[in-house]
């Protein structure tokens, strides 16, 4: 076992003692198309540790999306609990799901999902809208965020001027913004050249790391999954018709 | 206002679509500001004309005279508290085209008479009154040419010529007067029937028509009956009715306006509705993934509905303010070159008001249904629209 890998598994350990940030208690989802009833989640149960760090994968359609979305607030299961950091999120309203996700959650998408007319830094600061905060607090928060995904220099520039790579790293800015402890990411090197997406990798690995961010990520890629502490492979129900 | 920076960024995404809207906007707005001060005009007109006054013309033609021995009698009769009588001059100054409203009357009764005016020096109206051959002047039509008193003004008849044959008659500026109310007319001149009835070659001791004061308004109907009773039969037949009843059936004659006006805006506006729903809506639709993510980061459904109700009140503040502005403008040369009704044209307080009532409610209504569509947008639907 070299130094590295001892320190891997210290720090494994060093979760497992960590309370659980999020609980998945026997979540289904079903989708419908048509008559058809499509099941994406069956009865699926997870704990995420605080500070952890992990890999949803699985085959197209076996529901890693819709998982994290669930986690997030973005949508509601049919069955069963979701707990957040001591909050069950299945129990809020609507309004109350999306204030919970607006202060607690940081989303980072495959297609980075900025606002096309918004510059790099109005996009940043889009989520700090919702707060009664100054206006000279919200330009320290957003120039501290593009500070530190290293594209301080491109606050001016419109999502159309900047390459793929610094969209989501000005995602992952918009994610951090509001400090949530949860960030989740669905596919964020998806869109991107190998380059690029050891980048953004590098960059959550470190967000987690030191800044002790919770990170769900969805990927295809197992390149993208070694930086996770652990993996969950899920698998796609029965479909019933 | 912490939505503006965002409101703005999304106005400047479809630059084209906007400048067709906000072009579309701005002619709506600028044939409102149009129509709302010729309205305006038309009503006056008959807001100006009082129900406590009858107006006794003779029945044949209002163009006919009536014999001036009419006056004594009418005023014998029950709730006749005053009697005037008036004649038109037709006059004209410098040149044949540039008419002037003048009107024959006694100096003696005509402040009493026409409460719309007010002589605001009570020497010059007395040296008016005092004064056989002075005219008194209205103040807009004095400033217009520079009149003062005792300048002496030669005013060309279209109807009468003096005893010479001529039709110019010279006379004195006596007094200047004002209107009592902001927007009264005061483009008039008012000639003394004494010197006028000496002076004319024909029509002798003969008045336009006879104006009558009367006590209570109610029994306006039975004093006029009474009035046209009384000359029954004889060589000058009377038709007496109230003045605003006369201004409103004189009005009828041009035309309904306000009917057609009023049925010209709805068409434009709802036009308008049609336009900008359409680009609001089309706009809208592009934006579904936008407002997804916005949702997905905190935005409330309200906040959706604020911003997109903002961007279409934006739309209309905008093209409306810059539409009512060139109407204003419009109206301001109009109404400077324009003669006599149009001369009145002004876009007043009242109509900005008015404008912005309608920017505001086809604001609303342009942004109902889109808004409705964006509130009801499911995130993950939303979402999908992005890939």
């Amino acid at each position: 076992m070299t130094v590295h890998d001892t320190e891997i598994a210290i720090q494994a350990a060093d979760r497992q003692d960590r309370p659980p940030f999020v609980q998945i208690d026997r979540v289904s989802k079903t989708y419908r198309k048509g008559k058809l009833a499509v099941p994406v989640l069956d009865r699926h149960s997870m704990i995420i540790a605080q500070g952890d760090m992990v890999a949803l994968v699985g085959a197209s359609g076996c529901g890693k999306t819709t998982l994290l979305n669930l986690i997030g607030g973005v949508d509601r299961p049919d069955t069963g609990e979701i707990t957040v950091d001591k909050t069950r999120i299945t129990s809020l309203s609507d309004a109350g799901l999306t204030e919970w996700r607006g202060q607690n959650v940081g989303f980072i998408f495959q297609f980075y999902n900025l606002l096309p007319a918004l510059s790099a830094h109005a996009n940043v600061e889009l989520p700090l809208l919702l707060h009664d905060i100054p206006k000279a607090e919200r330009r320290a928060r957003v120039d501290n965020a593009l500070n530190l995904v290293g594209l301080q220099d491109r606050a001016s520039h419109r999502p159309e001027e900047l390459s793929g790579g610094q969209q989501q790293r000005v995602a992952i800015a918009r994610a951090l913004v509001t400090d949530a402890d949860l960030l989740l990411c669905d596919e964020p090197t998806g869109d991107l050249d190998q380059d690029s997406a050891t980048r953004i990798m590098e960059l959550l690995s470190m967000l987690n790391q030191e800044f002790g961010k919770t990170i769900v990520v969805v990927t295809h890629d197992p390149l993208v999954a070694e930086y996770a502490h652990r993996t969950e492979h899920l698998t796609r129900p029965e479909t019933a018709a | 206002m912490r939505f503006l920076s965002l409101i703005l960024a999304n106005a400047s995404r479809g630059r084209a679509r906007l400048a067709f809207t906000l072009g579309s906007v701005v002619v709506a707005f600028l044939l409102l500001g149009l129509m709302l001060p010729v309205l305006r005009v038309f009503d006056s007109r008959v807001d100006f004309a009082d129900a406590n006054r009858l107006m006794v013309l003779n029945k044949a033609s209002m163009m006919r005279p009536l014999p001036i021995n009419y006056k004594d009698r009418i005023a014998e009769l029950d709730n006749v508290e005053e009697v005037g009588h008036f004649t038109f001059f037709g006059a004209a100054y410098q040149s044949g085209s540039n008419q002037i409203p003048a009107i024959v009357t006694e100096p003696e009764n005509f402040p009493v008479m026409v409460e719309e005016v007010e002589f605001r020096d009570a020497d010059a109206l007395s040296n008016w009154q005092a004064d056989p051959s002075s005219i008194a002047v209205g103040r807009d039509l004095a400033n217009k040419h520079g009149w003062k008193i005792g300048d002496l003004v030669p005013l060309h008849s279209s109807i009468y010529n003096r005893s010479d044959g001529n039709p110019v008659w010279t006379f004195r500026v006596g007094a200047i007067f004002d209107g009592a109310a902001e927007d009264s007319v005061t483009d008039s001149v008012v000639i003394p029937y004494e010197y006028f009835n000496n002076e004319r070659i024909k029509g002798e001791d003969t008045v336009g028509w006879f104006a009558v004061r009367i006590a209570d308004a109610n029994k306006a109907e039975a004093t006029g009956k009474a009035i046209d009773v009384l000359f029954e039969n004889s060589p000058n037949e009377t038709a007496t009715t109230t003045e605003r009843a006369f201004a409103k059936s004189f009005l009828n004659q041009v035309g309904d306006f306000k009917t057609l006006i009023g049925a010209t805006l709805i068409l434009v506006f709802w036009t308008l509705i049609l336009i900008t729903a359409n680009a609001q809506m089309q706009s809208i639709r592009e934006r579904f993934g936008d407002f997804a993510v916005m949702r997905i980061l905190g935005f409330r459904k309200r906040h959706i509905t604020r911003i997109i109700l903002s961007e279409s009140l934006l739309t209309m503040f905008s093209g409306g303010i810059i539409g009512m502005a060139i109407a204003g403008i419009a109206v301001l040369i109009v109404s400077a070159k324009a003669e006599a009704l149009l001369s009145l044209l002004s876009l007043d307080w009242r109509d900005w008001l008015i404008g912005a009532g309608m920017m505001i409610a086809t604001g609303v209504i342009v942004a109902t249904i889109p808004a409705i569509l964006a509130a009801r947008q499911n995130i993950i639907d939303g979402l999908a629209e992005t890939l």
